[in-house]
């Protein structure tokens, strides 16, 4: 029989469980196996069969699940789980992108074929400063000078002070 | 500008293309997404983006406002018949708000499945004009709040399907000859390649009612606004152009054509009785005649083009004012499809 999974290999397992009085069988190959987290006899598991191979992100969930179940996770935002979010196809929040970003991603662009956003920017209230942007090389160095400064490390804090002096200066 | 509902309008290839659409998904990053949103959250997003709508300049657009649980369900249907609002929007109504232009040509619905999502409707093909107008109303909002957007992933929306552009542009195509030559699923094909779409416009299934499709993007993210809008004109029009050929094609039969012509605006102008059905077929038939100028009136064009706005069962019930069963229903869509007909080009 073939893994019921991949479809290609040989199923070694053969994985009964009960949920909820549901009894769901898989035959599955040594690999797929592992990857479901199924590579420890006791491992428990809190999957639902169903909802896993019909969901949007289903073979993403599966993927690299190596502990932490990623169902247990959640978003520190919103407190989406990446199991609600797989199962509804919806994020919960904008956060979700980050938070999920590396369950995500393979979704992505297997959606879209591709990864990186090419078209028009916001360009956000007047008042308020581009959120996304990444920190300046001197507003870094200022960071490090406000934590060296903290940490009574004056050695490094003068470094760092002629650094952006210098930086500034050529500005 | 003038307020004249927009499918009143006569736009480029009208005779094959109806109306294109246009929709932006906007977030806005104070909030989770709709579907996480607790009521008061949604009446404050609401609130704000009234506020922002009611002061900016969007003259000469005037919009109305409804708060969807409020609305009669003769209406919320009508609007979803009217591609003004999604059946989604229809049927879950708690929490949502829609502001609609007196034209009908903008439509922005609040706690959809994102935020906000701005809807702009156009005559014939033309995502270009619809796509500007869209983005106009986008900058207003983009002024008001600080939108969930990322530098990778562009837009972000509550379904990654929507990341990127948030852009779906779509025109609807009136396909009759092409469907009998069997070219759709060719067609289909060919586009999904190119990360578009083709599906029925009216019910589900090869062969959906009246031979109108809907053609639009699939694809999101990698792939700017402009571009995506100018592969939705281009694979349309050429889409246009084979139906054209398909159309002459049958054409050289022309006595049937013909017949088949004259017998559709026969029964639109004398029926008694003309079910939502029988009307997209029959006027799908008189489409087609009067593009091959066999009879040669493009104020039926035009005429047969609001029709399908106005003849829809919500919209009917709508302008009764009460529930109809079926059959008052039929009887009041073929009274107002022999009103409209009667008064134009008589020959």
């Amino acid at each position: 029989m073939l893994c019921r999974k991949c479809g290609k290999h040989n199923a070694t397992s053969h994985i009964r469980q009960t949920v909820n009085g549901k009894t769901t069988e898989l035959y599955l190959c040594a690999d797929c196996a592992r990857e479901m987290g199924f590579d420890h006899l006791f491992t428990p598991t809190s999957f639902d069969f169903d909802d896993l191979f019909g969901a949007f992100f289903g073979n993403n969930l599966l993927k690299g699940s190596t502990a932490p179940a990623p169902s247990a996770k959640r978003c520190p935002e919103c407190g989406a789980s990446f199991y609600e979010i797989s199962k509804s196809g919806r994020m919960g929040c904008p956060a979700c992108y980050r938070s999920f970003s590396e369950e995500l991603m393979p979704s992505i662009a297997r959606i879209h074929g591709a990864t990186n956003h090419t078209g028009s920017h916001p360009r956000g209230p007047e008042e308020t400063i581009e959120v996304a942007a990444e920190p300046s090389p001197v507003e870094k160095l200022k960071a490090s000078l406000a934590e060296a400064i903290e940490t009574q490390n004056f050695e490094e804090a003068a470094r760092l002070r002629d650094e952006i002096r210098r930086l500034e200066g050529a500005e | 500008m003038n307020q004249t509902k927009w499918f009143l309008q006569s736009g480029p290839d009208h005779d094959i293309a109806i109306s294109t659409r246009i929709r932006l998904a906007r977030n806005i990053t104070d909030y989770p997404f709709p579907s996480r949103m607790n009521d008061l959250q949604r009446q404050e997003l609401n609130e704000r983006i009234g506020k922002v709508l009611s002061t900016a300049d969007t003259a000469p657009l005037s919009f109305t406002y409804f708060d969807m649980e409020q609305t009669d369900d003769a209406v919320r249907w009508s609007m979803v018949e009217r591609h003004l609002v999604s059946p989604q929007f229809a049927r879950y109504p708690e929490g949502r708000y829609l502001y609609l232009s007196e034209d009908e040509r903008v439509s922005i619905m609040v706690g959809e499945e994102d935020h906000l999502r701005i809807q702009v409707l156009t005559a014939g093909l033309d995502p270009t004009e619809g796509l500007a107008l869209a983005q106009k109303m986008d900058g207003i909002f983009d002024r008001a709040f600080r939108y969930a957007f990322d530098q990778q992933l562009g837009y972000l929306t509550e379904c990654p399907t929507n990341l990127g552009t948030g852009l779906r542009a779509s025109v609807m195509l009136h396909l009759p000859a092409l469907r009998r030559n069997g070219s759709i699923a060719r067609i289909s094909s060919t586009v999904s390649k190119l990360g578009l779409t083709v599906r029925g416009a009216y019910g589900e299934g090869t062969d959906p009612a009246g031979d109108f499709y809907q053609l639009s993007n699939q694809i999101t993210l990698g792939i700017s606004e402009e571009e995506a809008v100018s592969n939705l004109s281009g694979l349309a029009g050429q889409i246009i152009l084979q139906e054209r050929k398909a159309r002459q094609t049958e054409a050289e039969n022309h006595l049937a054509v013909e017949d088949r012509t004259y017998r559709a605006l026969g029964l639109l102008k004398s029926a008694r009785l003309m079910s939502g059905d029988e009307f997209l077929k029959l006027s799908s038939a008189l489409r087609m005649g009067l593009s091959l100028q066999i009879i040669d009136c493009d104020t039926l064009l035009t005429a047969l083009n609001s029709l399908i706005f106005d003849v829809g069962a919500a919209t009917l019930q709508k302008g009764a004012g009460r529930l109809l069963p079926e059959q008052e229903r039929d009887t009041l869509r073929a009274q107002v499809i022999r009103e409209r007909l009667e008064s134009i080009c008589r020959d």
